[in-house]
């Protein structure tokens, strides 16, 4: 067969080429490092995190004897558990905060990057495992494939080789065949080093879902890098020259990989503006304060509350009542500022998303950007696991601040605010144990970069079987 | 000379006819604009943030201002009155001031790490340390990309425009046959290079002085000062051109093809600005970790002791005897004297750690400033940020300054606390004023400079010297 003829030529070919040999270990030898330092980085980060977690949990259970208000003001920590699969992809780990605060009254952010204690080199990038895979590989694909055909043309064994009854599509994914193998002799090693990094970090007993994004991510790099292989080849046999292919090849890598990733997202923010947190925090406290329509202020709401709650028990004062009303009116007061935050936090994350759509949209073109994202949702490392941590964690908190209230409002009088529970109440509230949401979950989040990346490959793949049907075998 | 100059003139009308130099302009006038124009957007949002802070700050003062002469007859001005001459109301949650990280001249043209840190923060007489640790509202997925400004085409794109215009240099003569007729001339081939090169550069320089000079209009830079510094930010563009041109020289003096030239440059191009970098930035979040995620609980851990008034008075008048007022004039309504206390032994007790943090920052900054003779990328960001004020050691400088302005807030009001001291309508006009003093017109570019030309000189030796 000419195709796997072809295939077996164009391996060989390329591992006696020293120049590709050199080229192809640097970046093997670059992928094992970077696996290894983001290896080594993740331990450090997701050991101190468990740690944290550990610390402020004690410091939780450790509580004395207090009034359930001040344990709500005392509050806690939810420090952000790294996903096992994110030394692949640090994704935006390194911009998003990694520890919250949950206390009574009050929605915090989560502080602390990793990007504000770095230097400026953060501007440069990190050598991650994705890194390798998303830009270099790409390149060095394009340093394998630019010259595929037009060498051949150049050297008029193209025409040899059709006279001898080649078929054109059969010389094309011959050839192709031939670097798919080449490139995988580079990433199969890391790959192979990252999942048995991997399960020796988990005592080889990783869950079945990360099995299953590792199985994903390994998917959506081996088709990433045939778009690559498959458009380069086709470049290179629509090339006049290997100059103009090598040339064409690489303005679309700069172009697809530096520049419209950058112009796309710094456009979006341009574009759409996002309030200072200073305004936020406005906004937040006057609709507590005014309420959500603006016309419903919280001392109307804490007077409507009173009038139900005494009707409820059939009293005329507070100081009659069974409970504690303190605890009642904080209890709504927690509701009230839940929604208001809910209000103005989804208006955000709206602003972000418009901001973001603009390079989504340009993922439909580019398929840098459908893999960087699918990546990053595979690996646990983008806003969507992020914003499922806040939220969860926000959830725990709400529930936490719920708990303490109402042991309040049953425990004690309304003007108490001495009375204290017992030290065994503190393990009352369940420790935050943050659970990775599901394979499932991350596709349904990801349906629009999955569509992209589809519907790019399929078009590419049309165009090309299109395309080698008016091959032209010689220069004109 | 003469031939010298006529190689220039031919090259020149080569360029010009071909369709390189067209599509290279375009792009290049069409990315620095962009660049400038992102910049000033997002140094006006944050100017207009500013703005309305300062607004904010005014207004809040001068209406607490006019309630401290106000006359006690109605209910609601002995309301008024008595908030606004409690020192310990207006001290700490009636009367806080901002402290502003204003943006200096610069700033739009190299916005560093102004999206990554906080750049205004209010100053109340609690523990500093109760209020700093706050995070800017900020898109993490544009963080993660960073910023498309002028520092970015310079550092980033204009080596790769340097690269399209001259990887064919030489090898172009070879591949359309016109070398031989160029040896024949009376020139040497280093004269040829070096002609072809330093048009290219000059074209670079046209664009680099075009640019900037577009800068200095729409950004309405006045002043002797800020002229300077623009042209100091200039020259590193300058000098990081030349240190691109250096490489262009060394592999076009190879003399391989133009595919060999065209790879072997964007090889170089991807090693200096993205995998060096890359590299030690992973390399030092290994070798020198650092993390202060848990600052935030040592706070409330420290602030939530709970210790009898006594015991945090008692060291706190001995590192304060001036503060020691045995007896009361009058009544006290609140006594706050503790929660002082309290508050300035949580910043002693942080104080060292942020200390710690803070040096172990500036370590990896000194590794990093080791490392900048093979990573020219980072040497030239490194300065543009310097000019521009957008450092990471801007920020930290900024946040020294608010430690002492809050030093300062506190040391007006704590003796009228102490003493239990009515604020009078003419303490107003005694509050201490929060300005921010930028390092920016103060740095120096030379030493960074030197380096780049230093390093430059030497990749330009070694091709001078293959090149016979």
């Amino acid at each position: 067969m000419i195709y796997q003829l072809i295939a077996r030529k164009e391996f060989t070919a390329t591992l006696r080429d020293r120049r590709f040999v050199v080229a192809g270990l640097l970046v093997l030898l670059l992928l094992l490092v970077a696996t290894w330092t983001g290896f080594r980085n993740y331990q450090l980060l997701a050991e101190k995190r468990a740690q944290a977690n550990q610390s402020a949990r004690a410091a939780w259970l450790g509580q004395p004897e207090k009034n359930p208000h001040s344990a709500a003001h005392y509050g806690t920590f939810a420090f952000r558990p790294k996903s096992d699969l994110s030394f692949l992809d640090f994704g935006l780990d390194t911009f998003t905060g990694s520890s919250v605060y949950l206390e009574g009254h009050r929605q915090n952010d989560a502080k602390f990057s990793a990007a504000e204690d770095a230097t400026l080199l953060i501007r440069f990038g990190e050598m991650t495992v994705t890194f390798v895979l998303q830009l270099l590989i790409p390149l060095l694909i394009i340093f394998l494939c630019f010259a595929a055909f037009t060498q051949e043309r150049e050297e008029k064994t193209l025409n040899m080789l059709l006279s001898q009854g080649a078929q054109v599509p059969a010389v094309f994914w011959g050839k192709v065949t031939g670097y798919a193998l080449v490139i995988g002799l580079v990433v199969v090693p890391a790959l192979v080093m990252a999942a048995t990094l991997l399960f020796a970090q988990t005592g080889f007993q990783a869950t079945p879902d990360t099995l299953l994004r590792l199985l994903l991510l390994a998917v959506l790099y081996a088709l990433y890098f045939g778009l690559f292989i498959v458009g380069s080849v086709f470049v290179s046999a629509r090339s006049r020259s290997s100059r103009a292919s090598l040339l064409t090849l690489l303005s679309t890598w700069i172009l697809a990989c530096i520049v419209l990733p950058k112009a796309a997202a710094n456009l979006g923010e341009s574009l759409y503006k996002v309030p200072s947190r200073y305004a936020f925090q406005k906004q937040l406290e006057e609709d507590m304060e005014k309420g959500i329509d603006g016309h419903d202020p919280a001392s109307a709401r804490a007077k409507e509350l009173e009038k139900k709650v005494l009707a409820q028990y059939g009293v005329d004062s507070v100081s009659q009542l069974p409970i504690n009303f303190d605890g009642m009116v904080m209890q709504q007061g927690e509701e009230y500022s839940s929604k208001v935050y809910q209000k103005h936090f989804g208006e955000l994350q709206k602003q972000f998303q418009q901001q973001n759509s603009l390079a989504a949209m340009t993922s439909f073109i580019n398929p840098y950007l459908a893999v960087r994202d699918l990546s990053m949702g595979l690996s646990g490392s983008d806003y969507e696991h992020f914003l499922d941590f806040k939220d969860k964690a926000e959830a725990y908190r709400f529930a936490m601040v719920k708990q303490l209230n109402e042991e309040m409002m049953i425990s004690s009088k309304t003007g108490d605010w001495e009375k204290t529970v017992s030290r065994d109440f503190w393990a009352k509230t369940p420790d935050f144990a943050y659970q990775l949401p599901s394979v499932g979950w991350v596709l349904s989040k990801k349906w629009l970069s999955l569509a992209a990346f589809w519907l790019f490959s399929g078009m590419l793949i049309i165009s090309i079987t299109l395309g080698l049907k008016r091959f032209v075998p010689i220069n004109s | 000379m003469h031939s010298f100059l006529l190689i220039l003139k031919n090259e020149w009308r080569i360029l010009k006819r071909g369709r390189a130099l067209k599509i290279l302009t375009l792009l290049a006038l069409a990315s620095g604009i962009y660049a400038l124009v992102y910049g000033t957007t997002l140094v006006r949002r944050q100017q207009e943030t500013l703005a309305t802070l300062r607004q904010d700050e005014h207004e809040r003062l001068d209406s607490l201002a006019a309630w401290a002469g106000l006359d006690t007859t109605t209910v609601d001005h002995k309301k008024k009155w008595a908030i606004a001459t409690n020192a310990y109301y207006v001290n700490v949650p009636r009367g806080y001031r901002y402290a502003l990280h204003d943006p200096s001249a610069l700033t739009p043209l190299s916005l560093g790490m102004r999206d990554l840190f906080p750049y205004y923060q209010d100053v109340e007489g609690r523990a500093i340390f109760r209020q700093l640790f706050q995070q800017e509202i900020s898109n993490p997925q544009k963080m993660l990309v960073g910023h498309f400004d002028w520092a970015f085409v310079v550092v980033f794109l204009l080596p790769l425009f340097m690269i399209v215009l001259s990887y064919n240099m030489l090898s172009s003569e070879k591949e359309l046959g016109t070398f031989a007729l160029l040896r024949s001339q009376p020139v040497t081939l280093r004269q040829v290079v070096l002609a072809k090169l330093l048009l290219r550069l000059a074209l670079v320089f046209v664009f680099l002085v075009g640019i900037t000079g577009l800068a200095a209009f729409t950004m309405e830079l006045g002043g002797a000062r800020n002229i300077g510094m623009l042209l100091k930010y200039l020259a590193i563009a300058v000098g990081y051109s030349l240190f691109w041109g250096a490489v262009v020289f060394a592999v076009v003096s190879f003399q391989k093809t133009s595919a060999f030239n065209a790879l072997t440059l964007l090889g170089c191009w991807l090693v200096v600005v993205l995998v060096l970098p890359a590299l030690l930035q992973q390399w030092l979040s290994v070798s020198q970790p650092m993390d202060r995620s848990r600052l935030e609980n040592l706070v409330r851990d420290e602030y939530s002791q709970r210790q009898a008034d006594s015991v945090v008075l008692k060291p706190y008048y001995a590192r304060h005897p001036e503060l020691y007022f045995p007896a009361d004039t009058a009544p006290r309504e609140l006594d706050l004297r503790a929660y002082y206390a309290r508050n300035e032994q949580l910043d002693l007790t942080l104080a060292p750690l942020v200390e710690a943090y803070e040096q172990a920052m500036t370590a990896r900054e000194a590794t990093v400033s080791r490392m900048v003779w093979l990573l020219p990328a980072v040497n030239a960001l490194d300065l543009f940020n310097g000019l521009a004020g957008t450092s990471a050691a801007n920020h930290r400088d900024y946040l020294r300054q608010v430690r002492d302005f809050h030093g300062r807030w506190n040391s007006f009001f704590l003796p009228k606390v102490f003493k239990n001291e009515l604020l009078r309508p003419a303490d107003y006009e005694q509050f201490p004023a929060w300005s921010f003093q930028s390092l920016a017109p103060a740095f120096s570019i030379s030493q960074g400079l030197l380096k780049l030309l230093l390093v430059s000189g030497l990749v330009f030796a070694m091709g001078w010297l293959r090149l016979k």
